[in-house]
C-alpha cells in the first residue's frame, strides 16, 4: 500500500536533490563565468599595458622592458606574448617564452576581419590557456613601418580551473551532506505535520458500523483538515439517516408480511386442532387476509416494476374531471361515515397520462385523505393539467414525520390494526408521478395541515 | 395459565386466544401498550405474550417499564421483527423468550410452558405428586397406572394446586387463575369445577386428595 509519508519524502527529497544540483552547477557556472570575465579583464589589461610600453626610437622598435617584467612576461613569468607581423612572421616574444618547453602555438593566424578578439586553447605544452590578440600601432611610428602589427597574449588557466575544481568540490560535497541529512530530518517533519491526518483516520477506522451516531471531533484539527472531517461528518450522517431508513423498512416490511402470515396460520391450526373453529366464518377470515395479501403483494410488484423501469406507460387523453368523479364516487361511503367534505376545484378538460397510474395516484391520494382525515374535517382537492394538490387536516402527523411519508411501509403508527393501509401509498404515488415525469412534494403547516402537491411536466 | 396477550392485530389476537383457552388456559387480551400494561400490574398473570410493535406506547417501552417497577412476571415477546440484533435488544431489555411470526401454536405453548414451569420453580413437566403423576406438557394425570381424563380448566385447577401441596387456595385465587376476565364464571363455579376434579381423581373408596378448607378455600392434601 503506499504510503502518503514515503511519497512525500521521496517527492521533497528529488525536489531539494533537483535544487541543490540546479543551484550548485548554478554557482558553479556563475562563479566560472566571473573568474573567466576577470581573467579576460586582466589579460586584455596586460595586452593594453604593453601596448603603451611599445614605441619606435630610431626607426627600431621597442618595448619597456619595466612593464614587461611587472605584467609578468618576463624571464620565469606565467604569461606570455607575442608580436607578429601583418604576414605572420614573429617579431618580438616575451621573455617568458625563452624557457624550454614554453611556446604559443605556432602558425598563429591572423584575425581576417582584423578585430581583436578573445580564444580558448592549448599552449605547446598542453596547458589550457587563453588568448588575447589585438592589432596595434607602436607610438612614434612616424614613417609607418610598423602599421600592421600584432600582439598576442596568453595566459594559462590552470590556477582559475583549481580554484574553480575546488569550488565544485565543496559545492558537491555539502549538497550530498545536506541530502543525506535531508531524508531523515524530511521523515521526522512529515511524520510531525501527518499526525492530525492519522489522528483523523484512526477516528474513521474506529467508528464501527452499529454506532454510525458517532462523529469526528475536529476540535484542534488543523484548517486544511477541518473542512475533510466536516465532509466525513456529513457523509456520516447520511449513511447513518441511510442505515435508520433501511432499518425501518426492514422491520416494517417484516411487520407487514409476517402478521397476515402468522393470522393465517393461526386461523388455520385452529381449524385444523378443533372441528367446531372449521367454520365458513374462519375460512372467510382467511380469505379476507389472503385478498390483503395479495393486495399487498400488487402494490409490492407496481414498486418494483417501477423501480426496474418496466412498468409501461402508454400517454393518452384521459377525461379528468370524470376519472376524479369515479374514484371519489368509491370513497364516498367511507367519506360519509366520517362526515367528510371534499371541497373540488377541477378545471375541466383532458389530461394527457397513462390512465392506469392516474388512478392509482388517485386512489391512493385521496384513499389516504379520506383515512386518515379527522371525522368532520374538509377535505381540499384542486386539480388542473398542470397540476393536482389534495389538503387535508393530519393532527397526528408532526414535521419529523412529513420526511418519512414517502418510505416504504412507513406509518405512523407501527400497528396492524388498520389492513386496508400498508404504508406504501406515498410511496406508490411517488413512483408513478415519476413514471409521469412529475414531482411531488408533501408539506404540514402550523395548523397541521397536510397538503400532497403533484406538478406534471408540460409537454 | 393465566396469559395476557398484548397484541394489536385483531384477528391473530382473537384466534390465539381462542386457541389458548380452548386449550384450557384463561387469557386476557389487550390491543395497545398503555391497556397491556395497565392490566400486567392488575392482575397476576403466569406469562405475558407482548408483541413488539403496539400502536402507542411500544412494546419495549412497556417491558422496559414493567422491569423497572420490579414486574417479574415472564413475558415472551412475540414480533415480526427476527433480526438477531432485535431479539438480543429485546431480551436485554428484560423478555424471557422471544418469538418470530408467524409461528407454530404447538411451539407458542410449549414456551408458556416452559416460561410458566421456570416462574414456578419446576425444572420438569413431569412431577409425582402424591398417587398422581401430573405431565403439564402432555396434559395428563396418571394415578396407579391408569390415566384419569381432565378437562382443560380441570387440568387447569389441578396444575395449580399442585404446584403447592399442602397450601390452602382461597376462591378468588382459583378464580384468577382459572378464568379471564371476559369469562364472568358464575359464583359456584369454582367450586363446581373443584367437585369435578375432587371426583375424577379419587374414586369411590379411595381418601379425597383435595379437602376443603371452610370459609378458606381448597388445599391439595397429601397426608
Amino acid at each position: 500500500m503506499k504510503s502518503l509519508r514515503s511519497q512525500l519524502t521521496a517527492a521533497l527529497g528529488i525536489c531539494i536533490c533537483a535544487l541543490l544540483v540546479a543551484g550548485g552547477l548554478g554557482t558553479f557556472l556563475v562563479t566560472r563565468e566571473v573568474l573567466q570575465e576577470q581573467f579576460d579583464d586582466t589579460l586584455v589589461a596586460k595586452a593594453t599595458a604593453l601596448i603603451t610600453a611599445t614605441e619606435i626610437d630610431d626607426e627600431e622598435f621597442e618595448i619597456d622592458l619595466t612593464v614587461q617584467d611587472f605584467a609578468g612576461f618576463g624571464s620565469g613569468g606565467e604569461d606570455y606574448f607575442e608580436i607578429r607581423r601583418g604576414d605572420g612572421s614573429l617579431m618580438v616574444s616575451s621573455p617568458s617564452l625563452t624557457l624550454p618547453g614554453r611556446a604559443l602555438v605556432p602558425g598563429f593566424a591572423v584575425p581576417a576581419d582584423g578585430k581583436a578578439r578573445m580564444v580558448s586553447g592549448f599552449l605547446t605544452d598542453g596547458r589550457p590557456a587563453r588568448f588575447y590578440v589585438q592589432r596595434f600601432v607602436p607610438k612614434d611610428d612616424e614613417k609607418r613601418e610598423y602599421q600592421d602589427l600584432w600582439l598576442i597574449v596568453a595566459g594559462p588557466m590552470r590556477g582559475m580551473l583549481d580554484s574553480l575544481w575546488v569550488l565544485g568540490s565543496v559545492i558537491a560535497g555539502m549538497s550530498a551532506l545536506v541530502l543525506l541529512l535531508t531524508v531523515p530530518l524530511l521523515r521526522v517533519v512529515l511524520a510531525q505535520g501527518l499526525r492530525p491526518v492519522e489522528s483523523l483516520s484512526r477516528q474513521v477506522r474506529e467508528i464501527p458500523v452499529t454506532h454510525l451516531e458517532r462523529r469526528l471531533d475536529l476540535s484542534g484539527q488543523p484548517e486544511e483538515l477541518v473542512p475533510l472531517g466536516s465532509s466525513l461528518n456529513e457523509w456520516l450522517g447520511r449513511m447513518e439517516a441511510s442505515f435508520e431508513r433501511e432499518r425501518r423498512f426492514s422491520s416494517h416490511a417484516a411487520h407487514e408480511l409476517r402478521t397476515p402470515l402468522a393470522e393465517l396460520r393461526m386461523i388455520a391450526e385452529l381449524g385444523a386442532t378443533w372441528q367446531d373453529q372449521a367454520t365458513p366464518e374462519r375460512c372467510g377470515e382467511i380469505v379476507k387476509v389472503a385478498d390483503e395479501l395479495e393486495a399487498l403483494l400488487d402494490k409490492l410488484s407496481l414498486l418494483a416494476r417501477a423501480d426496474a423501469g418496466s412498468q409501461p406507460v402508454e400517454f393518452t387523453a384521459v377525461e379528468m374531471p370524470m376519472t376524479i368523479a369515479v374514484v371519489l364516487e368509491r370513497l364516498s361511503g367511507a367519506a360519509a361515515a366520517k362526515n367528510l367534505t371534499i371541497q373540488q376545484q377541477i378545471a375541466p378538460g383532458l389530461i394527457h397520462t397513462d390512465p392506469v397510474l392516474w388512478t392509482t395516484i388517485l386512489q391512493n391520494l385521496l384513499g389516504n385523505a379520506v383515512s386518515y382525515s379527522p371525522a368532520g374535517s374538509v377535505i381540499s382537492l384542486m386539480a388542473s393539467p398542470d397540476t393536482l394538490v389534495i389538503s387535508n387536516p393530519a393532527p397526528d402527523l408532526n414535521v419529523r414525520d412529513v420526511d418519512k411519508l414517502f418510505e416504504r411501509f412507513w406509518r405512523k403508527s407501527p400497528s396492524h390494526r388498520d389492513e386496508a393501509h400498508s404504508g406504501l401509498g406515498l410511496s406508490i404515488i411517488r413512483a408513478c408521478v415519476g413514471l409521469l415525469g412529475g414531482t411531488v412534494e408533501a408539506t404540514l403547516d402550523e395548523d397541521r395541515i397536510f397538503q400532497v402537491e403533484i406538478r406534471w411536466a408540460r409537454a | 395459565m393465566r396469559l395476557l396477550l398484548i397484541e394489536d392485530a385483531q384477528r391473530l389476537s382473537a384466534t390465539l386466544c381462542q386457541a389458548l383457552t380452548r386449550m384450557g388456559h384463561a387469557v386476557d387480551a389487550a390491543e395497545n401498550g398503555e391497556d397491556g400494561e395497565w392490566m400486567a400490574r392488575r392482575n397476576d398473570y403466569d406469562v405475558i405474550v407482548l408483541d413488539r410493535m403496539l400502536p402507542g406506547k411500544d412494546g419495549l417501552a412497556v417491558l422496559r417499564d414493567l422491569r423497572r417497577d420490579n414486574f417479574l412476571t415472564p413475558v415472551l415477546l412475540l414480533t415480526a421483527l427476527d433480526a438477531t440484533e432485535e431479539k438480543v435488544r429485546g431480551l436485554t431489555e428484560g423478555a424471557d423468550d422471544y418469538l418470530a411470526k408467524p409461528f407454530a401454536l404447538a411451539e407458542l405453548v410449549a414456551r408458556l410452558e416452559a416460561l410458566a414451569r421456570r416462574q414456578h420453580g419446576q425444572a420438569d413437566s413431569r412431577r409425582s405428586v402424591g398417587p398422581l403423576e401430573i405431565d403439564t406438557s402432555r396434559k395428563t394425570v396418571i394415578r396407579e397406572g391408569k390415566e384419569i381424563v381432565l378437562t382443560a380448566r380441570e387440568f387447569s385447577l389441578l396444575e395449580l394446586l399442585a404446584r403447592r401441596p399442602g397450601q390452602v387456595f382461597s376462591r378468588e385465587q382459583i378464580e384468577a387463575r382459572l378464568y379471564s376476565e371476559a369469562d364472568g364464571p358464575l359464583s359456584n363455579a369454582v367450586d363446581a369445577a373443584v367437585y369435578a376434579l375432587r371426583r375424577k381423581l379419587c374414586p369411590p373408596g379411595t381418601p379425597p386428595l383435595i379437602a376443603t378448607r371452610r370459609g378458606l378455600g381448597y388445599v391439595l392434601d397429601l397426608t
